[in-house]
């Protein structure tokens, strides 16, 4: 299975000497979702904004689907759809016209481009609201709008930092179906960060955890469980971040 | 509970740098630096008149009467005025013009057949002035007032004369014995000094309308930025498969398109304003249709003259949404993104009411090439460069906008393709740099 994702010795400083990633080495294969968790401004977003290509590192070396994010952005951008944690869509379009809008920039058809505005309005379970200017949706509905949007591509990598932020439970379980559904189904290779460790523990074939920028543990969330000798994956987090802090 | 609201707001405001510098400290910049700038330019114009008339004033005259009191409007002229009188002998008016154009004069006097009869009568003596006007500059428009006060000015002494002279006389006729009949040859056609004055006017109303459009397509464009910001989109924006260079294609080409209606708006109103305003100025019927069914000044400049006029207010316009979305990008959402832009209006205004004081036919070479090299000064410019007939003027200051176009273009592609345009510059403490990046 080869690696989709290939992350060696990352290090991001911003400017005011902020050291935010710290020689993060990390791999993501082929398929596989794989969860990055952390506390709050352990470096999650940044690493993820790096493999985006939103912003450049420092030093260490970044690979999406063997193309480097300094020196081939163009192409990592073709293979990767990305979810921030907050975003917004386009208030002066309908739900239908934005995901038109995001379908006609990867499909190589207008046919193909239909095939996956249909699949996302379905993802989306916004139903006839589709048709509603995204400035009257909810939080919720925008998020499930934007996971719709990233996933109706089935790029090679979908990036989704805090996938279910806003969703109240029944909708959130809702989106972790459909990434489950995407990744086994579509081979849509996922990387996420999530705060919500149950989360990571049903969704997450493996997991990163991460803090002040360094990568402190790795593996298969029950393998971590066993690892650490805990009773799930938060404990093993506390444990982890607790003896590190 | 009022009170903590209040203190909260004002705080929340007063340490917001950018609402600061916007609000604060550029009004006094800029209130203080345009008196400084207006009143240095008008007496630079008033100065370059009074140094004129202080050096004497040169005048062609046609003098059809050769009687005694055409005689004596020479030695006032040259007596009270310094006047250098250059006497032209030909009837024909284009020639007597066109002679006095080629001696580098800017007014042709006529005292008409019968004048010293008809005041020896006691009936009003004509003069005719003919004013050879290549700008409608201040000191233009001040030296067209010198060549009229030099009539009026002769009027009085006149009447000073005859009153003395004669015991009983006419009173109507001896407050004015002498009527003066100004005209002036602009840009090949012969108006009345009436219309000149409101053409005049209308120079200083016609940068308003350029500055309202410029204004309003900054600030759409800084908005059209800040929003992405606001709402979150621009992240999704740029990791999407597409070059960064068609981002702000796109986002240019939205600004471009909004310009063109702008402008079409702006010059499809205006000119029925400068219509409207120069039937009002206008002496006579055919007057007010000769200039003013062709749109006033605009139809002083031609066909030629009004697509280059046109072109200039596009890309003044095009050239603020682009200096919009540039300086925009630099806020952090749209409100910040707007005070980026707030004074924008301000590098608008100057240069077009420089280009104003500045005379295309007077000033100094060096003082109109910077003028024409100013981008915003185009609109201006390229009017006045086709009134005085020097076009190269008005080709300079479009050249110049389209380069400061391309700059700006390249530095905002630049800015898209970096990350600041994202997580900003910050060299604050460390504590709001971690919360301002989110990580």
């Amino acid at each position: 299975m080869s690696n989709v994702v290939e992350v060696e010795d990352l290090v991001k400083i911003y400017p005011g000497n902020i050291k935010a990633v710290d020689g993060l080495s990390f791999t993501v294969r082929e398929g596989e979702i794989y969860g990055l968790i952390g506390p709050n401004g352990a470096g999650k977003t940044t690493t993820l904004r790096i493999i985006a290509t939103l912003l450049k590192p420092t030093s260490g070396r970044v690979e999406v689907a063997g193309y480097d994010i300094v020196e081939n952005p163009d192409e990592v951008r073709r293979n990767i759809s990305y979810l921030p944690e907050e975003a917004g869509a386009y208030r002066n379009l309908t739900g239908v016209e934005y995901l038109r809008f995001m379908a006609e920039l990867y499909a190589k058809s207008k046919e193909e481009a239909e095939r996956m505005v249909k699949e996302a309005i379905e993802i989306s379970g916004l139903g006839d609201k589709i048709y509603d200017k995204t400035s009257v949706y909810s939080k919720g509905m925008k998020r499930r709008l934007l996971l719709a949007r990233t996933l109706m591509v089935k790029p090679k990598l979908a990036i989704l930092d805090e996938p279910t932020s806003g969703l109240d439970v029944v909708h959130a379980l809702h989106v972790r179906n459909i990434i489950l559904k995407y990744a086994k189904e579509y081979k849509v290779t996922i990387l996420l960060s999530s705060h919500n460790m149950l989360e990571v523990e049903y969704l997450c074939d493996r997991v990163g955890i991460i803090y002040k920028g360094r990568l402190y543990t790795e593996g298969k969330p029950n393998e971590l469980i066993e690892e650490y000798k805990a009773s799930n994956l938060e404990e093993v987090f506390a444990k982890v971040v607790g003896v590190h802090a | 509970m009022l009170k903590s609201l209040i203190v909260k707001e004002v705080k929340d405001l007063l340490r917001d740098r950018k609402i600061l510098f916007a609000m604060i400290i550029m009004p006094l910049i800029i209130y203080i630096g345009m008196g400084a700038a207006m009143s240095s330019l008008m007496e630079q114009s008033i100065k370059q008149v009074e140094e004129t008339v202080k050096a004497g004033v040169k005048i062609a005259l046609l003098n059809e009467d050769n009687g005694p009191w055409s005689k004596t409007f020479i030695e006032y002229a040259e007596k009270y005025w310094n006047a250098t009188i250059i006497q032209i002998n030909t009837t024909n008016l284009n020639k007597a013009l066109n002679t006095t154009e080629s001696l580098g004069l800017r007014a042709l006097y006529i005292i008409p057949p019968g004048f010293s009869a008809n005041i020896s009568n006691e009936k009003p003596g004509v003069i005719q002035v003919y004013f050879i006007l290549h700008d409608l500059s201040i000191t233009s428009m001040g030296l067209l007032s010198v060549y009229n006060n030099i009539v009026s000015g002769f009027s009085k002494y006149l009447s000073s004369i005859i009153i003395t002279r004669t015991a009983k006389v006419n009173p109507a006729f001896a407050m004015a014995p002498i009527t003066g009949k100004t005209q002036v040859l602009l840009s090949g056609t012969i108006v009345s000094a009436n219309l000149v004055q409101a053409l005049s006017g209308q120079l200083f109303v016609l940068p308003v309308a350029p500055m309202l459009v410029i204004g309003y397509a900054t600030s759409i464009a800084a908005m059209s930025i800040g929003v992405e910001k606001e709402e979150k989109t621009l992240e999704v924006l740029l990791s999407l498969p597409i070059r960064r260079r068609d981002i702000v294609l796109s986002k240019l080409t939205g600004s471009l398109l909004i310009s063109l209606l702008a402008s079409i708006s702006m010059l499809i109103g205006f000119s029925y304003y400068m219509r409207s305003m120069t039937s009002i100025g206008a002496n006579s019927t055919s007057e007010a249709t000769q200039i003013s069914m062709t749109g006033g000044i605009f139809g002083l400049i031609g066909v030629p003259g009004l697509i280059l006029y046109v072109l200039s207010v596009f890309f003044a316009v095009f050239l603020a949404s682009t200096l919009g979305l540039y300086l925009g990008s630099f806020g952090e959402n749209v409100r910040s993104a707007q005070s980026m832009v707030g004074y924008i209006w301000i590098i608008v205004f100057f240069p077009l009411y420089m280009a104003i004081f500045t005379d295309f036919a007077l000033d100094p070479l060096a003082k109109i090439l910077a003028i024409s090299v100013i981008p915003f000064a185009a609109p201006l410019v390229v009017l006045k460069a086709f009134l005085s007939g020097k076009i190269i003027y008005g080709v300079i200051s479009i050249a110049s906008s389209i380069g400061l176009l391309a700059l700006i273009v390249y530095l905002l592609t630049k800015r898209f393709e970096g990350e600041k345009l994202l997580v900003g510059k910050s060299k604050r403490k460390k504590k709001s740099a971690f919360f301002k990046f989110g990580f």
